[in-house]
């Protein structure tokens, strides 16, 4: 047993020394403008470590540098997704825009409810969740215990403090799934073909670099989404590359 | 006379023996074609005269009709033989089995006649292989082609080199008829060095010895992607009069697509250098100077965008480029460069730094994107206090305006490792554990609450037995003594305590008669005991009110009293 716990301490060591030294390296490459060997850095630390948001937000800057706009907006978003509060990771987005001749402010993929859900953090419903939880059965015992008029209060004192805590423990489920979820995506390519149906029969339009779309579904070659005139549409999976 | 018979007929004899024998040849090649392909009819004959062929119907007469004729030494006999033929090209274009001939060669009132040659006409499903190798059923042919790629895989842009080449059992004279190969939807097709003359080769291929030429060697940009096939060229080959005609097998090439682009590519694939001049690096305010830009390189350099300028606030173009090509197709692809020549005006003064021009292209090599970029330029503008702009000037598109910046890099690995707290054990356990913690304790202490009132009740019990003993005894040494209105007294108190403490819980109500009997009905005690209560009690009534009982009249009724008053308690 033993021996097994070692080999996996060391492992785990191993990994995040490895980790660590491509992300230096990347600093390294990026200080010297070699941003080609920084993205190969960097995305080998984010495939070790994919919540590492300085090593997202770094790959996005050195994809920027590189003119792969589509490319750095995405590991923006996967990072504001990790850190929906940075502000200045939403700032290169914004960037990124002025870069492809968009003028246009960020905004969040998340409508206003689940974005609050989100910056607020799982850990912290989760918190909440079990201080109610404490305060709900402490009412219960003192329900129990006591009689007449007092127990009628702790009943009420039960009920309100459980529903609170369900009430968290839905945000918290809410914050769990969000980073889970990976229901958007972002056009990489300069122009993304846009087709009518599975097939490949061509809508006749394009969508350009840095564009986001929300995913209804997806086929083997295909995701299916809305435009914003609610028709249905599809892109292929080449073009895209989703969070 | 006999002697001159004997030289006359002997002259025949060998005159017949000698003379050439009339020969009519008809010959179709190929015997089995597919429908509209070229056939070569060649009659060859050593008589000369009127030449007529039976033709089958359908039969779609070519432009190409050839007449000659060629002399052979008969090696027997020493002789020069003279040969005449004649060849027409045609096609059929159904299909089925044709008969061509007897042709007719009217001499005087003679005719000869020729054989006759079957063909079959039938679609053949894609006999051609497609991977552009020699196949052992094309060696045994008496001439095949092939179709020459420089490369089977290729990223889109990127140039492919085609040529037809041809093998021969014999060593081809020329070739007419020829109907080049073709490729679905390629436009970008560039002729790479071809010569009209053929050179002829002798090569083996599997150990056969053959003549070889390559012939129509171009130089492709395919656009689209996916694979590619170039259908296969057909020509006429040609020994002297005898005519080989021939379609080559197709080829496939594959088609990549460019991996996703950086937003500053040009189109390019190939390998690109970039180099910009400007003439002057100190000027005034609102003089024009000239920038030369210059795109060298091997690919499709004639594909190209127009490089974009960075320009500074306050640097405008005028007009469109001045843009010059040195471009030369060759089996590397489009060779040479491209001049642009912008002029420009600056608007603005002060030490300004004109960024290099750059743009990225896909180098297949290295499969990947190379961005190029040209050195910064330093201008020191002079001020011109005359200068006044033109209102209806306006800088140009690409002038860089208010560039928004990206923050810095990060320094230090924030690594947000990834739990989920929801699908966590211990969350769950955390959550679930007070509510159960609340439940057990809470059960433990009413269940605690619960005895402790039993054990108090109990003791309450035992001490209002224990009074009401008390007064039994003394009842009884009241009987002894023989005092039986003490006697009754005791009795009917003991009887009361223990009732209304049944009744009420405590043991000093004072109770009638009637409300006693009715409390313990009400309570529902056995009806046997509380009418057995009720006869003690009106006894003792009796005797309080001195009805005149005597203790002897009496028996001690302190032992039944006893057993009722535990029966009571018990209920």
């Amino acid at each position: 047993m033993m021996p097994r716990l070692y080999m996996l301490v060391y492992l785990l060591f191993a990994l995040n020394t490895w980790g660590q030294n491509d992300f230096n390296k990347g600093l390294e490459a990026s200080k010297r403008k070699d941003f080609e060997t920084a993205i190969s850095s960097f995305e080998r630390v984010v495939s070790l470590e994919p919540e590492n948001v300085a090593a997202l937000v770094n790959l996005g800057n050195a994809y920027y540098e590189n003119k792969y706009f589509g490319k750095a907006i995405l590991n923006y978003e996967k990072a504001l997704k990790i850190q929906p509060n940075d502000v200045e990771i939403s700032q290169n987005i914004e960037a990124c825009f002025s870069a492809l001749n968009r003028q246009e402010v960020y905004i969040s993929p998340y409508g206003k409810i689940e974005l609050l859900i989100h910056r607020i953090g799982e850990l912290t419903w989760g918190s909440l969740c079990i201080l109610f939880a404490f305060i709900s059965s402490f009412s219960l015992f003192r329900m129990i215990r006591e009689k007449g008029s007092k127990r009628s209060s702790f009943a009420f004192s039960l009920v309100g403090s459980t529903l609170i805590m369900l009430l968290f423990l839905f945000s918290t489920y809410k914050a769990s799934v969000y980073k889970r979820i990976q229901n958007h995506a972002i056009i990489t390519v300069q122009d993304a073909t846009i087709c009518e149906n599975e097939m490949g029969e061509l809508a006749g339009i394009s969508l350009p670099e840095g564009s986001r779309i929300e995913i209804l579904s997806e086929t083997k070659d295909f995701f299916q989404f809305k435009d914003k005139s609610g028709n249905v549409l599809y892109v292929k999976r080449s073009d895209v590359e989703r969070f | 006379m006999k002697t001159f018979v004997l030289h006359i007929i002997s002259l025949l004899i060998s005159s017949c023996v000698y003379a050439q024998k009339p020969m009519v040849l008809l010959d179709v090649e190929p015997k089995e074609a597919e429908p509209g392909e070229i056939l070569t009819v060649t009659i060859k004959s050593n008589i000369q005269g009127e030449l007529d062929i039976e033709l089958p119907s359908g039969f779609v007469h070519g432009y190409n009709v050839m007449n000659g004729m060629e002399q052979e030494m008969d090696y027997n006999t020493g002789k020069l033989i003279t040969y005449y033929y004649m060849s027409q090209t045609g096609a059929m274009n159904k299909e089925g089995s044709y008969t061509f001939g007897p042709a007719y060669i009217k001499k005087g009132s003679k005719v000869f006649r020729s054989n006759t040659v079957t063909v079959n006409i039938k679609k053949q499903v894609n006999s051609s292989p497609y991977n552009g190798e020699i196949t052992s059923k094309q060696l045994r042919q008496p001439a095949f082609g092939i179709i020459e790629t420089s490369k089977k895989t290729i990223y889109e842009g990127e140039p492919v080199v085609l040529n037809a080449k041809v093998y021969a059992h014999f060593s081809p004279s020329h070739l007419e008829n020829y109907q080049g190969y073709s490729i679905a939807g390629v436009i970008d097709k560039h002729d790479v060095g071809n010569n009209q003359r053929i050179l002829v080769e002798e090569t083996k291929i599997k150990n056969v010895d053959l003549f070889c030429f390559t012939y129509d060697k171009n130089v492709v940009f395919p656009t689209g992607t996916g694979k590619i096939d170039i259908e296969p060229y057909k020509l006429i080959l040609r020994r002297g009069f005898e005519s080989v005609p021939l379609t080559s097998s197709g080829s496939r090439i594959e088609v990549l697509p460019l991996p996703s682009a950086p937003s500053d590519f040009a189109g390019g694939v190939g390998s690109f250098s970039i180099e910009r001049s400007i003439d002057v690096s100190e000027l005034k305010q609102g003089e024009v100077f000239t920038l030369n830009i210059k795109i060298s390189g091997t690919g499709n350099v004639h594909n190209l965008a127009d490089p974009k300028l960075q320009l500074p606030k306050g640097f405008i173009v005028y007009g469109d480029p001045v843009v010059k090509e040195d471009i030369t197709f060759t089996s590397k692809g489009a060779e040479g460069t491209v001049n642009y020549e912008y002029n420009i005006q600056v608007t603005t003064f002060g030490d300004i730094t004109l960024p290099g021009t750059s743009f990225s292209y896909f180098d297949p090599v290295k499969e990947k994107y190379v961005r190029i970029s040209s050195d910064d330029h330093q201008f020191k503008i002079k001020r011109d206090l005359h200068f006044k702009q033109d209102p209806t000037q306006k800088e140009a598109e690409n002038t860089i305006v208010e560039k928004h910046e990206i923050g810095p890099m990060r320094n230090k690995s924030e690594n947000k490792a990834s739990y989920d707290l929801y699908h966590s054990p211990v969350f769950w356990l955390t959550l679930g554990s007070p509510w159960i913690l609340a439940l057990i304790f809470g059960i433990a202490t009413l269940k605690r609450d619960q005895n402790q009132q039993t054990r108090n009740q109990k003791q309450e019990i035992q001490k209002s037995l224990e009074a009401t003993q008390q007064l039994l005894n003394a009842a009884r040494s009241a009987y002894k003594s023989g005092d039986v209105g003490l006697y009754f007294s005791f009795i009917e108190k003991s009887i009361q305590r223990s009732v209304s403490k049944l009744l009420f819980g405590n043991e000093e109500a004072q109770l009638s008669k009637r409300e006693m009997i009715d409390g313990l009905t009400d309570k529902k005690i056995d009806p046997v005991t509380v009418s057995r209560i009720n006869l003690i009690l009106e006894r003792c009534e009796h005797a309080r009110y001195g009805m005149g009982i005597d203790v002897s009249e009496t028996t001690d009724l302190t032992d039944t009293v006893e057993e009722l008053i535990k029966s009571i308690h018990i209920a």
